[in-house]
C-alpha cells in the first residue's frame, strides 16, 4: 500500500502529516521519505514553524462575542415574534374574508325592499325634526363626562370630531332647552345651531 | 456535551443550546472567516449568518459529517458567496492553482531568521483560499477529506492549495529576510 504514494505527492502530504490526519498507510509512507530525504526534512521544519506561528496568530480585531450573541438572540426572538403576529393575522384574515363572503351571500339573494328594515323599526319623520349643533367639547373633557352629557340630552353625535375638534350633535329636545343645556355646560367651549 | 447532542437540542429550539454552540465556536469561525474577508463588520455579519442558518437547520444534520465540519462548511459557503456579490474580482479559484513556484530552494536560513510577526504579515499576504487552507490545516487541525468537504473542492485540490500556500509564503518571508 505505502508504495503507492509517489515520492512527489509525500510533499503534498507533509501538512497533514504535521497535523495528525493522515492514515497510517500515508503515515508509514510518509515517515519513510523522511528519513530517506534532507531536503523533505526541512520542508517538514518549515511547516512546523508555520503551524506554530499559525496558531499564535491571533486577528488584530477581537471577535465579536458576547455582543454578537445578544445580536443573534434578539434577531431569533424578533423572527419567532414575527412569525407568532403572521399566524395571529392570518386567522383574522380568514375571518374577515368569512364574513365578507357571507355577507356577499346575503345580498346576493336579492330580497325584497320589505326585509330592509332600519334596527330601529321603520324610518319616521323624527330624525326630520331633531335640532342639531355643531359643540366644541373642552379638550380635556373625558369621554365619561361627554357621554353622560349627551344622555342627559337625549342626544347622539352623528359627525366629527373634524380636523379641529368639532362635533355635530343631534337631539330631540327643543332648540332652546338644548342650547341652554349645552352652554351651561362646563365641558362644552362652542355651539353653533345647525338646524 | 457532544456537540450532536447540543445540535439536537438546538433543533428542539434550545436557545441555551444555541448560546452554548455559539460560545464553543464563533472565535473558531471569525479567524476562519476572517482569513477570507478582513473587514470586521462584514465577518461579524457572516457569523451571525452561520448561527442563525445553524438555528434554522439544525435539524436537517444528517450526521454524515462531524458538526464542526458541517458548520465550517456553511460558513465557508457563506463566505464565498458573500465575496462572490462584493467583490467577484477577488475570488477565482482556479487563477489560484497557477501560481508559479518560485519559491526560494534555501529552507534552512529561513527558518532561523523567521520572526512570528513576519509570519503573521505573510499570512495575511495570502490569497483568501490559502488562508483558508491553512487555517483549517494548522489551527484547526482538520484531514484534507474534512477541508475539501467544507470547500466542496476535490481533495487534491486541497493539497495544492496547502502546497502552493507553503510556496507563497516561502516567497514572502525570503522578500522580508532581504533574499536569505
Amino acid at each position: 500500500m505505502t508504495e503507492q504514494i509517489s515520492p512527489e505527492h509525500i510533499e503534498f502530504l507533509l501538512p497533514f502529516y504535521l497535523n495528525g490526519t493522515l492514515s497510517d498507510d500515508e503515515k508509514e509512507a510518509v515517515e519513510e521519505a523522511l528519513e530517506q530525504s534532507v531536503a523533505l526534512r526541512e520542508e517538514l521544519a518549515f511547516l512546523q514553524q508555520i503551524q506554530s506561528d499559525v496558531k499564535s496568530y491571533e486577528p488584530a480585531q477581537a471577535s465579536p462575542g458576547e455582543l454578537g450573541l445578544k445580536r443573534l438572540q434578539r434577531q431569533i426572538n424578533s423572527q419567532a415574534n414575527t412569525a407568532g403576529n403572521t399566524t395571529k393575522w392570518r386567522f383574522v384574515a380568514i375571518a374577515a374574508t368569512c364574513l365578507l363572503v357571507l355577507q356577499t351571500t346575503l345580498i346576493g339573494l336579492s330580497p325584497s325592499t320589505e326585509l330592509y328594515l332600519p334596527a330601529g323599526g321603520k324610518p319616521t319623520t323624527i330624525a326630520v325634526n331633531k335640532t342639531m349643533f355643531r359643540v366644541a367639547f373642552d379638550p380635556m373633557a373625558t369621554e365619561a363626562s361627554i357621554r353622560s352629557l349627551l344622555l342627559d340630552l337625549d342626544a347622539q353625535i352623528i359627525e366629527g370630531p373634524s380636523a379641529i375638534g368639532l362635533y355635530v350633535v343631534s337631539t330631540e329636545q327643543t332648540e332652546e332647552d338644548a342650547l341652554n343645556s349645552l352652554q351651561s355646560h362646563t365641558i362644552v367651549e362652542s355651539v353653533q345651531i345647525i338646524k | 456535551m457532544e456537540d450532536v447532542q447540543v445540535l439536537s437540542m438546538i433543533a428542539g429550539g434550545d436557545q441555551q443550546a444555541l448560546a452554548e454552540f455559539y460560545n464553543r465556536y464563533e472565535s473558531r469561525l471569525y479567524r476562519f472567516i476572517k482569513s477570507k474577508l478582513p473587514d470586521y463588520f462584514e465577518a461579524a455579519d457572516i457569523i451571525n449568518e452561520v448561527f442563525l442558518e445553524v438555528w434554522h437547520k439544525a435539524a436537517s444534520f444528517q450526521q454524515r459529517s462531524k458538526v464542526s465540519t458541517w458548520l465550517f462548511s456553511i460558513a465557508y459557503f457563506k463566505t464565498v458567496d458573500h465575496l462572490r456579490k462584493t467583490r467577484p474580482d477577488n475570488l477565482s479559484a482556479e487563477q489560484l492553482e497557477s501560481i508559479e513556484d518560485d519559491a526560494p530552494a534555501a529552507l534552512s536560513g529561513l527558518i532561523q531568521q523567521q520572526t512570528a510577526d513576519q509570519v503573521h504579515h505573510c499570512i495575511e499576504t495570502l490569497k483568501p483560499d490559502h488562508q483558508s487552507v491553512m487555517q483549517l490545516t494548522f489551527f484547526e487541525e482538520l484531514s484534507y477529506k474534512e477541508i475539501a468537504e467544507i470547500m466542496q473542492c476535490p481533495e487534491n485540490t486541497v493539497k495544492t492549495r496547502m502546497f502552493h500556500a507553503k510556496q507563497a509564503m516561502k516567497k514572502c518571508l525570503h522578500r522580508l529576510l532581504g533574499g536569505v
